[in-house]
C-alpha cells in the first residue's frame, strides 16, 4: 500500500506548485488578452484636441441617435421575424416546416455587411427587382432602402437567427413541459402565446437580443455601405480620415459604456426573471395545419427564408457570372491563402488560450479561476473597432519602447494577437460546455487515482474533450474568416482577406468582383450553422 | 493509532454552515458509512477526505501525517486516497482494461488481470464503458480504485444506482471484495439498509452535526436521540419530557387483546408484516403486525418496558 505524501521533498515541492503554476500562467494569458481594453483607458486623461470638439459638436449627436434606433429597431425586428417564425415551424406543421426548421437559420452564414451590398444591388434601379418591375410594366416603380429604416431592416433579415434559434429549443425541449402543462389546463393558440410562451421565453429573448445587438455594433461594413454614421463608423472615421487617435478612443471608450450597461442589463434581467428548465420530455407531434391557416404559415416562413437566404445567395451566383472569370479565381487562391492562414494561425492561439483557461477552471474549482474563466469572454462582447484600436495603442506603445521602427505594429502577429482577444470567448464556450456535461468529476477521478495535473490534462482533459476543441477550431476560424472592422485596421500592407477584398469591392461599386469572396464566406459560413442545427436537434 | 482522524471538521459554503465541529476516526480495514438525509452534509466529509473540499477549518490526519489543517492541503492525487463517484466517473475513451490500469502504478505487484476477475469482468476487458451495464461500470469504478491501492477507498452512494433486486447481492460482494483487500473505506449512503448491512461503525450526520457514531447494532440498540431512532424505521413516543423521551419502535410493538385500546386508521403492506397506524385517545401508534386490519378495527397496543429506549430529544 502506498502511503500518502510519500514523495520525496523537491518533488513533492514541484508537484504542489503545479495547479500555481496553471493558475499564474491563467491569470497573465487573460491579462494579457485584456490589456488592449486596458490601454484605452489612460488615453482618456491624455489633452482633449480641437477635432473631439468639432466632432463633440457636430457629429456625435448623429452617432448616439443613430447607434441608439439601430440596436432598438433591430432588436424589435429580430424578435419580430425570429420569433414568429420559431413558433410557427416548432407548434405546427405544414409543407416544408420540417426543413424550415434547419433553412431559416441559414441567414446567420451571410455577414452583415455583404447583406448590405447584396439587398441594396437587389433593390437598385438596374437591380433585378427593378427589371421585374418594369417587365411587369411597372416603370416608374422605386424601391430605396440605402437609408436607417433599411438598414433595420437588412439587419433584422440576418439576425433574426439568434431570436429563432433560442425561441426554437426554447419552445421545443426546454420548456416543452409547461407548455404541454398549459395546453392541458385547456389553453391554446393566442391564450397560450401570451399566457405561457411569451413569459417563459422573456429571458431567453433578452439573451438572444443582446448578441444581436453585439453583432449590430460590431458592424461597420454595413452602416459604411448605407452610409449610416454611428460609433462604429466614427471609430473609423476619426482614425483613418481625421488621424485623430484620441478622438478614436473617446469614441471606443463611449460604446465600451455601452456596451457593458447593455451586458450589465441581460445579466440583471436574466437573473430576475430566471425561468427554471422544465423536465427534458419528448415533444409531442407538432399540430397540423391545413387549408387557409397551413397556405399562409407557408407563404411567411418560405417567403422569409427565400428574402433572407436564397435571395442573397442566387444574387451573389448571378453576381459571379459577369465577373472576369479568370482573374477572379487567381485572386479567389490569394485571398483563400490570406484567410486560411490567418485563420488557422488564430485557430491555434486561442485554442492554447481557451484549453490553459478552461482545465485550469477544472484543476482549480474556485472563484478566481471562474472570473478568469469568464474574463477571456470580454473580448467577444466589445466590437472589433475597439479592439483594434486598443492593439494599436498597445503594440505602437511596445515599439515606442523598443525604439527599432514598427515591429508590431501593423505585423501580421498583432492581427492573431487581436483576433485571440476577440474570439477566445467562441473557443472557451464549447470547451465549457464538454466540461460541464462531464461535470468535472472525471478530472476529479484521476486526481484522486494519483495523477499529477500534467497527467489529467494529458491522459484525460484533452482526449475527452476532442469534440469541444474541434468544434472551438471550426466556429473560431470561421469567426475569423468573416471578421471585417477588426482586419480592416489591424492587416499588414498589402493583406487582404476573402471578408476585405468583398468589403474593398463592393464599396467601390464593384459587385460583380465581390460576388466570390463573399459566396465563399457565405458557403464556409454555411458550417456553423449545420452544427448549430445538430446541437439544436440534439437537444 | 486510527488509520484517519477527523477533528472538528467545520465547512461553510458563504453563510450556509455545511459542517460543524464533525470529528470521527477511521481504523485500518474498517468500514464506515456515512448516513444522513439530502444536505446533511456527507457528501462535503467525503470530498474534504479526498482534498476536492478545503474545509474552512478543522484537521484530517493520516496516522501522523496532517492531510489538511490551517496551514496544510495535500492535494488530491498525493493522499492516495481512491474515490468512486456515483456516477462511476469512468473515463469514456478508454477500455475497462486502460481505465483500471491509468491508476497503477508502472510495476504494480497485481496485474490488471486479477482486478478484473476479482469483479468478475474478465470478459469485458476490451469494451468501452458506454458497452457495459450500470452494474458492471460499478465494479469497473469500483477495481479502478482498488488497483491503485489506496490507503482509505471513499464512495458516494454506491448503491443509489442499482436496481433493487440487485443490492443485496452487491452489498455482499463489495464488503466481501473490501474485507479480503483489507482496505479501509467510507461510503455515503441516504439508506440506512445499505448502512446497517456493511458498515463496521456508521456515523450519522444531520444538517452538518454528527449525531452518533457506533457500530450498526449499537446504533439500533442504543440511539442517541430522536432523529437517529427515526432513521433506523418508525417508533412511538411512550415519555416526553423537555430533553429525552422513552421511546418503543414499530416492530417492538404488537397488537392483542389487551393493552392501550385503540381503533386501526390504516394498513400499510410493506413485505412480510404490514405498518398498521393505531389511535388512541391521546396519540397515533404505529405497530408491526403480520396481517392487514380494517379500518375502525378495535384493538389494543402491548410491548415489553424492556424493550423501550431512552432517548435524547433532538
Amino acid at each position: 500500500m502506498k502511503q500518502a505524501g510519500t514523495k520525496n521533498t523537491s518533488q513533492k515541492r514541484f508537484l504542489l506548485d503545479q495547479r500555481q503554476w496553471w493558475l499564474l500562467a491563467t491569470i497573465v494569458a487573460v491579462l494579457v488578452l485584456l490589456s488592449p481594453i486596458l490601454c484605452l483607458f489612460p488615453e482618456l486623461f491624455k489633452p482633449l484636441g480641437s477635432a473631439w470638439n468639432n466632432l463633440k459638436e457636430t457629429v456625435l449627436p448623429a452617432y448616439i441617435s443613430n447607434t441608439l434606433i439601430l440596436i432598438a429597431g433591430v432588436g424589435l425586428g429580430t424578435v419580430l421575424l425570429g420569433l414568429s417564425s420559431a413558433y410557427l415551424t416548432s407548434m405546427y406543421r405544414f409543407p416544408g416546416a420540417r426543413f424550415l426548421r434547419f433553412g431559416l437559420l441559414l441567414p446567420l452564414a451571410i455577414p452583415s455587411y455583404i447583406a448590405a451590398y447584396v439587398f441594396s444591388g437587389v433593390t437598385e434601379y438596374s437591380g433585378p427587382l427593378h427589371l421585374i418591375g418594369r417587365g411587369l410594366g411597372q416603370n416608374d416603380w422605386h424601391v430605396n432602402i440605402m437609408h436607417l429604416p433599411g438598414l433595420i431592416v437588412v439587419l433584422s433579415l440576418v439576425l433574426y437567427p439568434y431570436i429563432f434559434a433560442t425561441a426554437r429549443v426554447s419552445l421545443e425541449s426546454r420548456y416543452n413541459s409547461y407548455i404541454e402543462n398549459a395546453r392541458s389546463l385547456g389553453l391554446k393558440g393566442t391564450s397560450l402565446l401570451l399566457k405561457v410562451i411569451l413569459p417563459l421565453l422573456r429571458p431567453a429573448l433578452i439573451g438572444g437580443v443582446f448578441l444581436v445587438i453585439m453583432e449590430v455594433l460590431n458592424d461597420y461594413g454595413a452602416m459604411k455601405y448605407f452610409g449610416i454614421t454611428t460609433f462604429t463608423t466614427g471609430i473609423f472615421t476619426a482614425w483613418f480620415s481625421m488621424n485623430d487617435l484620441n478622438s478614436a478612443v473617446r469614441l471606443a471608450l463611449m460604446l465600451f459604456v455601452l456596451v457593458a450597461l447593455l451586458s450589465y442589463l441581460e445579466n440583471w434581467f436574466s437573473r430576475k426573471h430566471k425561468v427554471t428548465e422544465s423536465t427534458r420530455s419528448k415533444k409531442s407531434a407538432p399540430k397540423k395545419l391545413t387549408g387557409v391557416p397551413a397556405i399562409l404559415a407557408g407563404i411567411y416562413t418560405w417567403g422569409l427564408f427565400i428574402i433572407a437566404f436564397i435571395t442573397p445567395v442566387a444574387y451573389l451566383a448571378w453576381r459571379f457570372t459577369l465577373a472576369e472569370h479568370g482573374r477572379a479565381i487567381d485572386e479567389w487562391f490569394t485571398l483563400g491563402r490570406n484567410s486560411l492562414l490567418s485563420g488557422l494561425a488564430g485557430v491555434a492561439l486561442i485554442l492554447l488560450i481557451a484549453l490553459l483557461t478552461q482545465f485550469t477552471q477544472q484543476l482549480i474549482r474556485s472563484k478566481l479561476s471562474r472570473v478568469i474563466g469568464r474574463s477571456i469572454s470580454i473580448g467577444y462582447t466589445i466590437p472589433g473597432a475597439i479592439i483594434a484600436i486598443g492593439v494599436l495603442l498597445l503594440s505602437s506603445g511596445i515599439d515606442h519602447a523598443i525604439g527599432q521602427g514598427l515591429l508590431l505594429t501593423g505585423s501580421f502577429g498583432m492581427l492573431i494577437f487581436a483576433y485571440t482577444v476577440r474570439f477566445s470567448g467562441v473557443a472557451y464556450q464549447p470547451l465549457q460546455a464538454e466540461a460541464e456535461k462531464r461535470n468535472g468529476k472525471l478530472f476529479e477521478a484521476a486526481q484522486s487515482l494519483g495523477k499529477s495535473p500534467w497527467s489529467v490534462l494529458k491522459k484525460v482533459y484533452l482526449p475527452v474533450s476532442t469534440n469541444g476543441i474541434l468544434l472551438a477550431a471550426t466556429l473560431v476560424f470561421i469567426d475569423i474568416t468573416k471578421e471585417l472592422p477588426l482586419t480592416l485596421i489591424l492587416r499588414p500592407f498589402n493583406f487582404s482577406t476573402f471578408a476585405t477584398k468583398a468589403f474593398e469591392y463592393a464599396d467601390d461599386e464593384l459587385l460583380s468582383k465581390a460576388a466570390l469572396p463573399a459566396l465563399s464566406i457565405v458557403l464556409l459560413g454555411m458550417i456553423p450553422v449545420l452544427l448549430l442545427h445538430r446541437t439544436l436537434r440534439a437537444k | 493509532m486510527s488509520l484517519i482522524t477527523v477533528e472538528q471538521l467545520d465547512h461553510h459554503y458563504g453563510k450556509n454552515k455545511v459542517l460543524h465541529a464533525c470529528s470521527f476516526a477511521i481504523n485500518q480495514g474498517e468500514i464506515i458509512a456515512l448516513l444522513g438525509e439530502s444536505g446533511s452534509g456527507k457528501t462535503t466529509v467525503l470530498r474534504a477526505l479526498a482534498g476536492f473540499e478545503k474545509p474552512t477549518s478543522g484537521q484530517i490526519k493520516m496516522k501522523d501525517l496532517v492531510l489538511f489543517d490551517k496551514r496544510t492541503m495535500v492535494k488530491p492525487e498525493q493522499r492516495n486516497i481512491g474515490l468512486v463517484f456515483q456516477d462511476y466517473a469512468l473515463f469514456p475513451h478508454l477500455s475497462v482494461k486502460k481505465n483500471i490500469e491509468l491508476g497503477q502504478e508502472k510495476n504494480a505487484a497485481q496485474s490488471v488481470e486479477h482486478w478484473l476477475s476479482l469483479v468478475g469482468l474478465s470478459e469485458m476487458a476490451n469494451r468501452r464503458p458506454d458497452q457495459l451495464s450500470g452494474g458492471q461500470q460499478q465494479r469497473v469504478a469500483i477495481a479502478r480504485a482498488m488497483a491503485a491501492k489506496p490507503s482509505l477507498l471513499l464512495l458516494d452512494e454506491p448503491f443509489s444506482n442499482i436496481d433493487e433486486s440487485l443490492k443485496f447481492e452487491f452489498r455482499h460482494e463489495l464488503k466481501t471484495l473490501l474485507k479480503a483487500e483489507d482496505v479501509s473505506a467510507v461510503f455515503v449512503t441516504h439508506d440506512t439498509k445499505d448502512a446497517l448491512a456493511i458498515a463496521d461503525k456508521i456515523v450519522i450526520l444531520k444538517d452538518g452535526v454528527v449525531q452518533q457514531i457506533g457500530t450498526p447494532t449499537d446504533i439500533y440498540n442504543s440511539p442517541e436521540n430522536t432523529y437517529v431512532t427515526g432513521l433506523l424505521g418508525p417508533f412511538n413516543i411512550i415519555k416526553e419530557d423537555a430533553a429525552s423521551s422513552t421511546i418503543i419502535r414499530a416492530e417492538a410493538c404488537s397488537l392483542g387483546e389487551t393493552g392501550i385500546p385503540g381503533t386501526v386508521v390504516s394498513s400499510m403492506f410493506q413485505g412480510q408484516t404490514y405498518l398498521i397506524n393505531v389511535r388512541t385517545e391521546n396519540t397515533t401508534w404505529v405497530c408491526e403486525h403480520s396481517s392487514p386490519l380494517t379500518e375502525n378495527t378495535a384493538v389494543f397496543i402491548n410491548y415489553a418496558s424492556e424493550h423501550t429506549i431512552k432517548v435524547n430529544n433532538s
